[in-house]
């Protein structure tokens, strides 16, 4: 799960409506376009590169204490599976991306209090180390409260901030939510395949990955009716009850991400200003080859099986896939290194990089 | 078509420089000595559109008869706004220090004038990525020329002018000068900083050749923030 909105008050003004929604699931199977102004002038500066971190960059992660009424054994052995799966992004044996992370010691202050309605405020009061990354092992759902810019909000399921927009949250308020999911045992939780995998996906959005089946140059995917996905999305569970599912399924699974395609000197398609890249998965399916594809929703696609035979305990097709997906992959790893660019003696270099455009060096008057 | 035909409409500026809306965030070092940074802030009453103190008064401003108001002004801007003497000068200045009327010793010590500055640029048009859905901010880009006077700390001032759009990657090079086009996808710092909405300031610039990475820390300018309105984005 990508960046932290699957609340049931949206943050950013203008909540997705309806019929949107639909229409997106709906032309799901539309052809895939390329657009480019015909003066090569970009439409709008924005991609992914809004939120990549500097090159070099040094992540520093930071992780709340648990209230006492939790079991200890949470906090613990979430630590651990996040500089594990920390180690395996960023010190894998083979790629060596110019971006590393550092834990910050201690803890920052344990939230406490819950909503009228009984859910867990998730922010700490108190603290004061610089952080860039802050990490919950809060139970899910949790609630933050209302800001001045935005309502109070509810976290539902796993999420985290997407690369360096973790800087532009409140100190003491986590940017990484890794909290067991509601109905499952949080002492257990990160024994579980769901919880590992959850924990290697999220830190992927922590370094600047969003999700592999968004990518604007994926080939469409024949998903299932929306309220087919709805159906099966609740009978699965990993989602609080509250949640809107609708804009859920539109903004973290089928709604292809922002971006302007055009053509590469190479005649490849590329997206302006961002880091996707052509998938792994040929033709309409879901083989990703990515942790950045969560394999649950290959079970949202035409074909493959009903909601009433994919359930948390009987998903045949998602335990499989899981437990083949709990580290990054190869294509994760070098698709980091080809954002970050490889460290070598301090400096960076390109690595296996598109050829850059072909210049045209001016001789001197 | 010609470059004129195809000028593209910049969108109505939201935060026009008289708008009752710009609080001023100021950012110094901690004054115990302590290691860090404080943030000071100056807000606006947001309905007269008057700066206030901390509790929530009216803070006057510096009157025509007041001390350093007639000297800031000439200091801080020129032109009547006529076609023969347009509006310019600095957007952001750190006054002289020295006692002459009108440096910092008489009235500031920095000064920002909101008339010199075009608040939203295509670098910060767009809302920041993210996924589909929400909020939908209209984005745009103008061609890519531009003009700019560069001063050396020699007491010298160059102009650059980009005469012409498109084109392959640009690259200039001689015992005097490179000019180079930025390959931006390695330079998140740079490209951070534009879309954060720096004007002027300093970013890491990856590719320079420098031994340490302070040496690569490099001035930045967003020359569109700067670029007279009228010249930037007239309507067709």
């Amino acid at each position: 799960m990508s960046c932290i909105q699957h609340c049931y008050g949206h943050h950013r003004a203008g909540a997705l409506k309806r019929e949107r929604a639909t229409a997106l699931v709906a032309n799901a199977g539309a052809t895939r376009g390329r657009s480019e102004s015909s003066d090569g002038l970009p439409k709008t500066i924005s991609g992914t590169w809004d939120f990549k971190w500097p090159i070099g960059k040094v992540i520093r992660f930071a992780f709340q204490a648990l209230p006492n009424d939790l079991d200890p054994n949470i906090a613990v052995t979430g630590k651990a599976l996040v500089q594990e799966k920390l180690a395996a992004w960023l010190r894998a044996e083979k790629y060596a991306p110019n971006l590393d992370y550092t834990i910050i010691p201690g803890e920052y202050p344990a939230p406490f209090g819950r909503t009228k309605h009984g859910v867990r405020w998730a922010h700490s009061v108190g603290g004061s180390a610089d952080y860039d990354v802050l990490i919950s092992f809060l139970p899910l759902p949790v609630a933050l409260p209302a800001t001045e810019q935005h309502p109070e909000a509810a976290i539902g399921t796993s999420a985290s901030e997407l690369g360096r927009y973790a800087e532009r949250v409140e100190r003491g308020v986590p940017t990484m939510y890794l909290g067991a999911w509601e109905g499952f045992d949080p002492s257990t939780w990160f024994a579980r395949l769901e919880g590992q995998f959850a924990v290697v996906h999220e830190i992927g959005h922590a370094l600047g990955m969003p999700h592999e089946q968004q990518n604007p140059l994926a080939y469409d995917l024949p998903w299932k009716t929306l309220d087919e996905m709805k159906r099966l999305l609740r009978t699965r569970s990993g989602l609080a009850r509250f949640m809107d599912l609708e804009a859920f399924i539109t903004e973290e699974i089928v709604g292809r991400w922002p971006g302007e395609i055009v053509e590469g000197p190479d005649g490849k398609a590329s997206v302006r200003f961002s880091d996707w890249r052509t998938p792994a998965a040929k033709a309409p399916s879901f083989d990703f080859q990515s942790v950045m594809a969560k394999p649950s929703y290959q079970c949202l696609l035409q074909g493959v099986h009903p909601a009433s035979e994919c359930t948390p305990d009987g998903c045949s097709i998602l335990e499989r896939a899981l437990s083949q997906l709990l580290v990054p992959t190869e294509y994760d790893l070098a698709h980091l290194e080809t954002m970050y660019g490889t460290r070598a003696s301090g400096a960076h270099t390109l690595a296996s990089a598109p050829p850059p455009p072909s210049s045209n060096k001016v001789a001197a008057q | 078509m010609s470059q004129e035909a195809v000028r593209p409409v910049t969108p109505p500026d939201p935060h026009e420089p008289h708008s009752k809306h710009h609080d001023i965030l100021f950012i110094r070092d901690e004054i115990e000595q302590r290691a860090g940074r404080r943030l000071e802030r100056f807000p606006v009453n947001k309905i007269t559109g008057h700066f206030v103190n901390q509790w929530g008064e009216h803070k006057p401003p510096v009157g025509l008869n007041d001390e350093g108001h007639r000297p800031t002004l000439n200091l801080g801007g020129a032109g009547a706004g006529t076609p023969h003497d347009p509006v310019r000068g600095p957007a952001l200045s750190t006054l002289p220090l020295h006692p002459s009327p009108a440096a910092s010793s008489a009235s500031t010590c920095y000064l920002v004038n909101a008339q010199n500055l075009n608040y939203t640029t295509p670098w910060t048009a767009e809302e920041w990525n993210d996924r589909p859905g929400g909020f939908d901010a209209e984005g745009y880009s103008r061609p890519d020329v531009f003009s700019v006077l560069i001063a050396s700390p020699a007491g010298k001032v160059y102009y650059l002018e980009k005469k012409k759009a498109g084109g392959n990657t640009i690259e200039y090079e001689d015992e005097h000068f490179l000019f180079r086009e930025v390959d931006l996808r390695l330079e998140s710092d740079v490209w951070a900083a534009l879309r954060n909405g720096c004007v002027a300031g300093t970013a890491i610039y990856e590719a320079k050749a420098a031994a340490t990475r302070r040496e690569k820390v490099v001035p930045l300018v967003n020359i569109d923030s700067l670029t007279p309105r009228a010249l930037a984005g007239e309507s067709k």
